[in-house]
């Protein structure tokens, strides 16, 4: 072995030396030859003669070299080297069945690193797939909420499947005024348990995370800082630890900063420990805490469940009033994060492994048209007795060369563009994921390359070799006789119906998500979303101590930005309509009907709104009226919230009792239309409205004559005029956040309905290339035909014909293919039938309409054959 | 190869032919297809097409090893040796040989 390698490492370094040595050697070998025929008796000229013909020396040399240590390497090299060659005679095929791989792979790739960011590595947590979040639901709420803080307590006593568990209280979209005058930020923040960190496996990167006493209320001033907040806003510097920041008014010390890339849950850049909390609410109405569990080495998160409802159903039966109605779920945290648009991603990457089987259906096509042009290179190859491997070699590496070149391009191509099409989808509004381009995309690529080259290379290696040269050699080429080329044909249409099949499915799928798009985008969101400006202002809590002085402030700013040039009006609200995700629903009861438990009570979405809301916001009021100034306790519902509880009943003068004020019911005064609250693709959510104006933070809906946009400044000074320390963010015109929350399915329809262009325009060069060479194959034939006197019309249809039937066999297969894989789609597509008709016709339609239009070029070549010309090439 | 009919080289006989003519001294090329055809008695006569690959294939195995030197006429040839490894080789495929040749012989006189 030792031997064997020693001279293998020799041959490769020392080629030249030995390839002298030999030529020396075999020199003396003749030397020798010649001596001993002249010592025989032959005259010294023909025994130099004979002593050649006996060695003929360059074959000897070629014999020694391919027994060599390391011959199949330089054979290797010579190969590639030959390819090379070949590909450069041939730039065009080169340049095709690169680039069509490129973008196959480039597609795959690139579509791949936002699986891995989402689907494979979402978060950035240690052991991530054993994190569980812990939320409780009852019958009469449409939405999961946390669980009360004695719950969260007795499952942590109770259970046996967890080895931590933490809890932590997150309002969506609630946040704190941090620092002081001049520069006030608004952030989000989440209340934590002291195990909260511990459990997600984070430690600090400066300082400590909470301990002891910050448990306790009233004794938790402290706070840790995200790394963007510590390098943002306290100057990167680790003396920072220790210090006293203002947040909502109240000093916190910093005791802690976590490593960058960790704003759990959502996008915190603080988190305030239990202590925190002045009121800390323990009863067991209080829904609030969300709960992260890790789960012990072997436990399954179905175990986890099962044990979890039974402790939740023990403390059901110990507090009936409170816990009876409650049920607990256990789910991967990971699925929090991914839930929404893991469909549409799983759909993307099913459409890229059909756009990369077309890519590499088509550069076998292509390959195998140019072995079938180089049929007799082979043929006489084989003849010449080049070895089957050494055949099926050149073909891989040719398929190698191409396959490497368009990897390349594809790496790169994904390498640039990962992170903005990260940022393009919905995972991009989420700070807790993050693109990924690591060695999974690296060895991904490499995989999907490698099979990539194996079925181009082998195509036509496989083709050349099951045809016996002679068959090969006969033929002369541009004659069509005899059976020549048949199976080849064969497989060059078996690829262009898969094509065309293909490129029909990822039409039609591409028509569902257009229809889809089409009909949210004319989706009525219950209100004019044109030429509105909104914005949300935040109050620091210890400057704005209770209602009445957060409510002077919110009402002296509406005065002044109603007032303000350009705005027609203006109106207030909690939040804004679209906001995903957060219905979070208020539990109620219907005076004079049986009173129920809050934990049991029906729920619906409820708006403190500003009286000029409705009007501003040009939401139609359907009966009764709106508010007034100087209204209290009344309501106003939406149809929605009439239909479920009031169907057939006049639902005016009804009195309803909130949880938020269970002493003071509230008199419905007016039925308004229904809006799309919770996104446009989701109607039907029952929601009230009161007059009021948000807790410490508000929603400005500013109506405009001009550009929203062009208002910005004017209402940022009218509301710095006021006070200094306000911070006014989120500034959108509502038209733009519509559009944003159509986000993943924009995006699923760009990307959809490029690999269908591309799939298209690949499908078009398949048939067209197929017809162009069958045609020039019956070049002979045709010229024939036409001498006979055969007419354009017959011509047409031997030529046309079988084309038509590639066509026609592509769509059926296509069809059948697309009517079982679109209703994958069904979450993903909006007011249209997985299987559409417009969607499947629209598609049959243009992949006809393409496919036929590929066919003029070589059948107009058909019609204008010249019979002389073609009999000539004989 | 140049062989008499019926005398074409099994695979491997070629080998451990030059691996027996250089187990009792070392030769160059020429000189291992003189010997081999002499101890042949002429029945295989070996061409430079079948030899110097031989040769070299030997030697990247580890079973020979050459040295350049002086023929017998004042000229610069290259001298093949057998190594201790092809020694053993030489001892391992004689065996063999042997065996299969006896076995081969028994049983084409079996009636």
């Amino acid at each position: 072995m030792y031997a064997k390698l020693r001279s293998l490492w020799r041959n490769i370094t020392r080629r030249e030396r030995l390839d002298r040595a030999l030529d020396e050697e075999l020199a003396g070998y003749l030397e020798l030859l010649i001596a001993e025929k002249i010592g025989a008796g032959t005259a010294p000229d023909e025994a130099r003669r004979l002593a050649r013909a006996e060695c003929g020396v360059t074959s000897v040399t070629e014999a020694v070299r391919d027994v060599r240590a390391g011959a199949s390497l330089s054979a290797f090299t010579g190969d590639v080297r030959h390819a090379v060659r070949a590909l450069r005679r041939t730039p065009g095929f080169t340049l095709a069945t690169v680039l069509t791989l490129a973008v196959g792979l480039g597609a795959a790739t690139t579509i791949f690193t936002l699986v891995n960011s989402a689907l494979l590595r979402p978060l950035p947590f240690v052991a991530a797939d054993r994190l569980a979040l812990i939320t409780e639901f009852s019958s009469a709420k449409t939405t999961r909420t946390g669980a009360p803080y004695p719950d969260v307590l007795e499952w942590q006593r109770q259970n046996s499947s967890f080895a931590t568990m933490a809890g932590y209280w997150n309002v969506p979209g609630d946040g704190v005024v941090f620092g002081s005058a001049g520069d006030p930020e608004r952030l989000h923040y989440t209340i934590v348990s002291n195990q909260f960190f511990p459990v997600l496996g984070v430690r600090p990167a400066l300082g400590r995370g909470f301990a002891g006493l910050e448990n306790i209320p009233g004794q938790g001033n402290v706070f840790i800082a995200s790394d963007g907040l510590w390098r943002r806003a306290l100057g990167a510097r680790a003396d920072a630890l220790g210090q006293r920041y203002l947040i909502d008014g109240t000093m916190y010390t910093l005791v802690g900063v976590l490593p960058p890339g960790i704003q759990f849950p959502d996008d915190q850049d603080i988190w305030l420990p239990l202590g925190a909390l002045d009121g800390f609410p323990l009863d067991r109405v209080s829904h609030q805490f969300w709960v992260v569990g890790r789960l012990k080495p072997g436990v399954s998160f179905a175990h986890a469940q099962a044990e979890m409802s039974a402790i939740q159903k023990r403390l059901g039966v110990a507090f009936p009033v409170t816990d009876a109605d409650w049920k607990v779920t256990v789910r991967p945290l990971v699925d929090e994060y991914v839930g929404d648009i893991r469909t549409s991603l799983l759909v993307l990457f099913g459409a890229v492994g059909f756009i990369l089987l077309i890519a590499a259906a088509s550069v076998a096509n292509l390959t195998l048209t140019r072995a079938l042009t180089r049929e007799r290179e082979f043929a006489i190859r084989t003849a010449l007795g080049a070895s089957r491997r050494r055949l099926i070699r050149h073909c891989l590496i040719e398929s190698g060369l191409i396959t490497g070149a368009g990897l390349t391009l594809a790496l790169a191509f994904a390498a640039v563009t990962h992170k903005a099409l990260f940022a393009f989808t919905t995972l991009g509004t989420s700070r807790v994921l993050a693109p990924r381009f690591d060695l999974r995309v690296w060895i991904f690529g490499a995989l999907v390359a490698t099979l990539t080259c194996l079925v181009v290379g082998l195509t036509p290696a496989w083709y050349a070799l099951r045809k016996a040269p002679q068959d090969a050699l006969r033929g002369t080429p541009g004659s069509g006789s005899g059976g020549r080329g048949r199976a080849g044909q064969r497989l060059r249409n078996g690829l262009v119906v898969t094509e065309l099949a293909l490129t029909l499915l990822l039409l039609a799928g591409a028509g569902l998500m257009a229809r889809s798009f089409v009909q949210l985008r004319h989706v009525d969101p219950g209100f004019n979303p044109d030429r509105l400006l909104t914005l949300q202002v935040a109050l620091p809590d210890a400057s704005y101590p209770g209602r009445q002085r957060r409510d002077a402030f919110y009402g002296e700013l509406l005065t002044h930005v109603a007032r303000l040039p350009g705005v027609r009006a203006a109106a207030s609200s909690d939040e804004l309509p679209l906001k995903l995700g957060t219905d979070f629903g208020e539990s109620f009861n219907i005076v004079g009907r049986p009173i129920l438990d809050w934990s049991r009570a029906p729920a619906a979405l409820n708006h403190p709104v500003s009286a000029s809301y409705f009007a501003t916001m040009q939401i139609p009021i359907v009966r009764g009226r709106g508010f007034q100034p100087g209204d209290s306790n009344v309501m106003v519902i939406d149809r929605a919230m009439a239909e479920l509880f009031w169907p057939g009943i006049d639902p005016l003068g009804q009195q309803v009792a909130t949880l938020d004020a269970p002493h003071r019911p509230m008199t419905i005064v007016g039925m308004v239309g229904n809006v799309r609250s919770t996104g446009l693709d989701r109607s039907g959510v029952p929601e009230m409205y009161f007059p009021g104006s948000g807790w410490s933070h508000l929603t400005l809906e500013i109506r405009t004559d001009g550009d929203p946009m062009a208002l910005v400044r004017s209402v940022r000074r009218t509301v710095t005029a006021l006070d200094r320390r306000v911070p006014v963010y989120r500034v959108a015109a509502m038209t733009d956040l519509m559009a944003e929350s159509l986000g993943t399915r924009r995006f699923d329809l760009i990307v959809l309905a490029a690999f269908a262009a591309f799939a298209l325009l690949i499908a078009a060069i398949g048939v067209g290339g197929v017809l162009a060479f069958t045609v020039s194959r019956s070049t002979h034939d045709i010229g024939i035909r036409n001498a006979l006197g055969a007419g354009p019309r017959d011509i047409l249809r031997s030529v046309g014909g079988p084309a038509a039937r590639l066509v026609g066999f592509g769509v059926a297969v296509g069809l059948v293919s697309a009517a079982g894989l679109t209703r994958f789609m069904t979450s993903i597509v909006y007011g249209v039938a997985p299987i559409d008709a417009l969607s499947f016709g629209g598609a049959t339609v243009l992949v006809v309409i393409v496919a036929l239009g590929a066919c003029y070029l070589p059948i107009r070549r058909a019609l204008r054959v010249d019979p002389l010309l073609a009999l000539r090439q004989d | 190869m140049a062989a008499k009919p019926g005398a074409s080289l099994l695979q491997g006989t070629l080998d451990l032919l030059v691996l027996k003519a250089l187990a009792l001294q070392e030769l160059h090329g020429l000189g291992v297809a003189r010997r081999i055809e002499q101890i042949t008695r002429g029945t295989f006569r070996v061409g430079p097409g079948s030899l110097f690959p031989a040769l070299h294939r030997l030697e990247d195995a580890g079973w020979l090893a050459s040295s350049w030197g002086e023929s017998e006429n004042n000229r610069r040839a290259k001298f093949y040796r057998l190594t201790r490894a092809g020694r053993r080789q030489f001892e391992r495929e004689t065996e063999a040989w042997t065996r299969v040749s006896l076995a081969m012989a028994t049983a084409l006189q079996a009636p």
